[in-house]
């Protein structure tokens, strides 16, 4: 081999490195979830859950039909109402680990309110439909953000996170909002 | 053959054999005690009988939409009767489950207060309740889950399962 080549040979074998390294995704990927992301209305699929949220309301009094009492809650809430189900065996609880993000912060389910999704189990193909209470101060509904729906963990490793994006700027707020323990629903 | 090919030589054989050693151990010591634990624990009842932590359970019918049940819109309801004989030094029996043995292959757990609001018989084997006795699973399914459809009992803190095809 002669000396062009060689050098050649030589500048083949560094580009080659500098693009594998550029390639190459950075350790956090490593672990990172597989975000799915979806809009009010259209439903996103994870690996054991698919979810519609099918409207978000703002109110300041909540009131809650939890099938043997009513309560009435004052505060200013944010109320999800969805239809989920399972994609391939029954799962209990998944939604209690949902979030709402508005502008940087983090909220979870509220547990002043009973009557929401969060104790359901979902089976494969049978959808149910409900309800999420997100308790969160006056000023947070200025923002947008997103609701968060995982399973097991708020931030699962190398598993589905499902993101519904909100803009509660554009919500108006509301008198009253009712809500009751899930119920059947379609997709 | 000069010395230096026959030093090559050799050097490439120590290489080939190195890697083979290499993987050899890999498959052996991870890959096959990893593929071992997930190996299937489940046992297929034979003439429709079957024991699982103690119990003996027998198959006595399956149907689909039986008398009886309500299926809420949508929905199918998978009715299954089993007879049983515990005693009570038997194990616990983790909740019957419904699984599609083709397709999708899913599962469900069962859902009788729902589809048979008046049902009182037991939902899967139960130790406090030594003797002979009927265990009566509901499932609701979606209608296009269309079999074919077997029912699964587990040992509960064991990989064991105790597998009854539904013949529907």
């Amino acid at each position: 081999m002669n000396r062009t080549k060689s050098w050649l040979a030589g500048l083949a074998l560094a580009g080659g490195a500098v693009l594998v390294t550029a390639l190459t995704p950075p350790a956090s990927a490593e672990v990172a979830s597989f975000v799915t992301t979806a809009a009010i209305g259209e439903r996103a699929d994870g690996r054991e859950m698919r979810i519609r949220v099918d409207e978000v309301l703002v109110t300041d009094h909540l009131v809650e039909d939890t099938g043997w009492d009513t309560a009435e809650h004052e505060g200013t809430w944010v109320v999800v109402h969805l239809t989920a189900d399972a994609t391939r065996e029954p799962t209990t609880n998944w939604l209690s680990y949902t979030r709402l993000d508005l502008g940087g912060r983090t909220f979870s389910v509220s547990r002043r309110v009973d009557a929401q999704a969060t104790s359901a189990t979902f089976q494969p193909g049978l959808p149910l439909s409900g309800s999420l209470a997100f308790e969160v101060p006056e000023d947070a509904l200025d923002s947008d953000g997103a609701v968060i729906f995982t399973q097991g963990d708020v931030q699962p490793l190398l598993d589905s996170l499902l993101r519904v994006e909100v803009d509660l700027s554009s919500v108006p707020v509301r008198g009253q909002v009712d809500i009751a323990p899930m119920e059947r629903g379609t997709w | 053959m000069t010395r230096a090919s026959r030093i090559g030589a050799a050097s490439w054989g120590a290489l080939g054999v190195a890697a083979l050693l290499a993987v050899g151990s890999h498959l052996w010591f991870e890959t096959r005690p990893t593929l071992e634990a997930s190996a299937d624990h489940v046992s297929l009842a034979e003439a429709d009988e079957g024991t699982v932590a103690g119990h003996t359970l027998r198959l006595e019918r399956a149907e689909i939409d039986a008398p009886g049940t309500e299926a809420p819109r949508g929905t199918r309801a998978v009715s299954v009767v089993l007879s049983a004989d515990s005693t009570a030094a038997d194990g616990d029996c983790m909740p019957a489950r419904l699984v599609e043995t083709q397709g999708q292959r899913r599962s469900w757990s069962e859902q009788t207060r729902e589809a048979l609001p008046a049902a009182s018989a037991a939902t899967s084997c139960d130790s406090s309740e030594p003797g002979r006795y009927d265990i009566h699973a509901v499932f609701l399914v979606p209608e296009d889950a269309t079999g074919p459809f077997a029912l699964e009992v587990g040992e509960a803190f064991s990989p064991n399962v105790l597998r009854f095809d539904l013949g529907l």
